[in-house]
């Protein structure tokens, strides 16, 4: 929070610095602090501004937080599917199926051999009997031997692979494919490549949804400015005329903007976090009955002060925006 | 110190406020603008402030072509200015302190400072005790004062008063008058539009007298207090 924060306050200050020189002789270090007083004291009043009119105040935090809320939920769950996917992508399986003729010892060698692969991190070697006690466990069903003239199964070579990369896998699967005790490989990605294109396109989305609510932040936060401007025109002008700088009458916009933007941040990622919380329970259920391990993740700090850092930075765009149109209005004039 | 040259001000509805007005004022000199009402006292300072450019002419302050002068040096010019209006221009919803504290305020001074220069400045327009009253709880002479006070609170080298007196009594506007006069005598160029022809005889100054936007003289006129 500190280091955003002092992100935020840096830039306010840089948008509302003055060449401002210093009266009467004080030193760079009395300046200094005497500018840091006056940021204070600024950032202070301007958060007093906000309680002059706390239904407008509310309003223009509502909704900056409801706009924000929308894309922030979807980059949150999408980051939860994201880790779903890469966790499967881990656990990702090449099935070798070996030629019927492929003797047991034979099928224990190559196992042996394919240990050492680079490609591998680890297998396991189902012999013909193996994979049909497996097939039995699982399914539940006895095949009747004594009604076939052998097994029909062939020994199996469970390769898990040391990349989660779906590319990779797939050049492996394709080097393994060549080996000429392999009958059959079989890599099952193609579920996980159509959720992978589904994430992306979210994130595609998600994008596109800053994008334009950020927009929509970017007007709500200038209007409310301009009805502020309005409400201290007088003061805007007595201030100009008296010898005050553009940074000068800048500066408690900035702060106000940067109040709204920030509150409306905490209230976006408040929103958020009560809307993981209600429907955690529920993705918990589907997620059991399905024997996944998937779980709504909740929000990682780094997008949480990435989040107040962008609502705080438009809220603060926002004004200084306004308000330059406004002082080159009044120098137009 | 200020000098106008051929100064014409007209309007995009043909009208003109000033047509070829040309005088200067030298450092340390008091001045009265008179006339009467649309005469163009009012667009003659606020080409000095500068809130408005003459459509031909030149306008220069201390050094300065005011057309001439880039936006971002424009501040540094105004602090040097005093400006007295003649509404008041106060802040509602601040003290009297912030009030007179603003040009300070926006000059950079610190607290220690700005606090001494606003003191002073209400003790010469004798509301010294009035820091924490707001503006709305003065009367219309109390509030004029807080104006002067502010105008005089940076000490600055043009002081530009327009009918400072107008809700005065007389004897407040004579200390008012005198207090102006003070600060002519400390080497500012003082310049004042009023009515009260009978307070303005009162002083040693140069008359600006203005009709229909023409300059009609811009004499010297030894003062007399027995008017």
């Amino acid at each position: 929070m500190g280091a955003c924060s002092v992100a935020i306050l840096s830039v306010v200050a840089l948008m509302s610095s003055s060449s401002t020189k210093r009266k009467n002789g004080s030193s760079s270090q009395g300046g200094l602090k005497h500018y840091l007083t006056e940021h204070k004291q600024t950032a202070g009043e301007s958060i007093d501004q906000l309680w002059i009119k706390p239904f407008g105040s509310l309003m223009t935090i509502f909704l900056i937080g409801l706009s924000l809320a929308l894309p922030l939920a979807l980059i949150v769950i999408l980051e939860s599917g994201d880790k779903l996917v890469s966790s499967w992508q881990g656990q990702s399986k090449i099935s070798l199926f070996l030629k019927m003729d492929v003797s047991e010892q034979r099928g224990a060698a190559l196992s042996q051999n394919l240990a050492s692969h680079n490609g591998v991190r680890s297998l396991r070697y189902l012999s013909k009997q193996q994979s049909l006690e497996e097939f039995e466990n699982n399914s539940g069903v006895a095949v009747p031997l004594e009604l076939l003239e052998e097994n029909p199964l062939p020994a199996v070579i469970v390769v898990e692979a040391g990349t989660a990369h779906p590319g990779d896998l797939e050049r492996l699967r394709d080097e393994l494919a060549l080996l000429p005790e392999v009958e059959h490989t079989q890599l099952d990605l193609l579920w996980v490549k159509r959720l992978q294109a589904i994430l992306q396109a979210g994130q595609y989305l998600a994008q596109a949804l800053v994008l334009i609510l950020a927009l929509v932040v970017l007007f709500v936060v200038m209007n409310t400015m301009k009805l502020l401007i309005e409400h201290r025109r007088s003061e805007i002008e007595i201030t100009l005329l008296v010898g005050g700088s553009h940074a000068y009458i800048r500066r408690p916009f900035l702060y106000l903007g940067l109040w709204y933007g920030l509150f409306g941040g905490l209230l976006a990622v408040t929103a958020v976090e009560s809307l993981l919380w209600w429907i955690e329970g529920p993705v918990a259920s589907i997620s059991a009955l399905y024997e996944s391990n998937f779980y709504v993740q909740s929000m990682s700090l780094s997008l949480f002060f990435k989040a107040l850092l962008f609502s705080s930075l438009l809220g603060v765009i926002a004004a200084w925006l306004e308000v330059s149109l406004h002082l080159r209005r009044a120098l137009a004039k | 110190m200020i000098q106008f040259d051929n100064v014409t001000k007209s309007y995009a509805g043909g009208q003109t406020a000033l047509q070829n007005v040309s005088f200067g004022l030298a450092r340390g000199e008091l001045a009265f603008l008179i006339g009467h009402s649309g005469a163009g006292k009012s667009t003659l300072l606020r080409m000095i402030m500068p809130s408005e450019h003459p459509s031909s002419g030149k306008v220069i302050v201390s050094g300065h072509d005011l057309k001439e002068l880039p936006n971002r040096k424009l501040p540094q010019y105004r602090r040097s200015l005093g400006v007295v209006f003649q509404d008041h221009q106060l802040l509602s919803d601040r003290s009297v302190f912030d009030n007179v504290a603003l040009p300070l305020r926006v000059s950079g001074f610190n607290h220690r400072d700005m606090g001494r220069r606003v003191r002073a400045a209400l003790d010469k327009v004798g509301l010294l005790g009035k820091e924490r009253l707001m503006p709305d709880t003065l009367s219309a002479g109390e509030r004029q004062r807080v104006g002067v006070a502010r105008a005089v609170v940076n000490r600055p080298s043009v002081l530009l008063a327009d009918e400072p007196t107008g809700n005065l009594d007389p004897e407040l506007s004579g200390e008012i008058m005198d207090l102006f006069e003070q600060f002519s005598q400390m080497g500012a160029c003082v310049l004042i539009a009023s009515h009260d022809l009978a307070l303005v005889a009162r002083y040693k100054h140069r008359l600006l007298s203005l009709d229909h936007g023409r300059l009609l003289s811009s004499d010297f006129v030894s003062g007399s207090s027995d008017v």
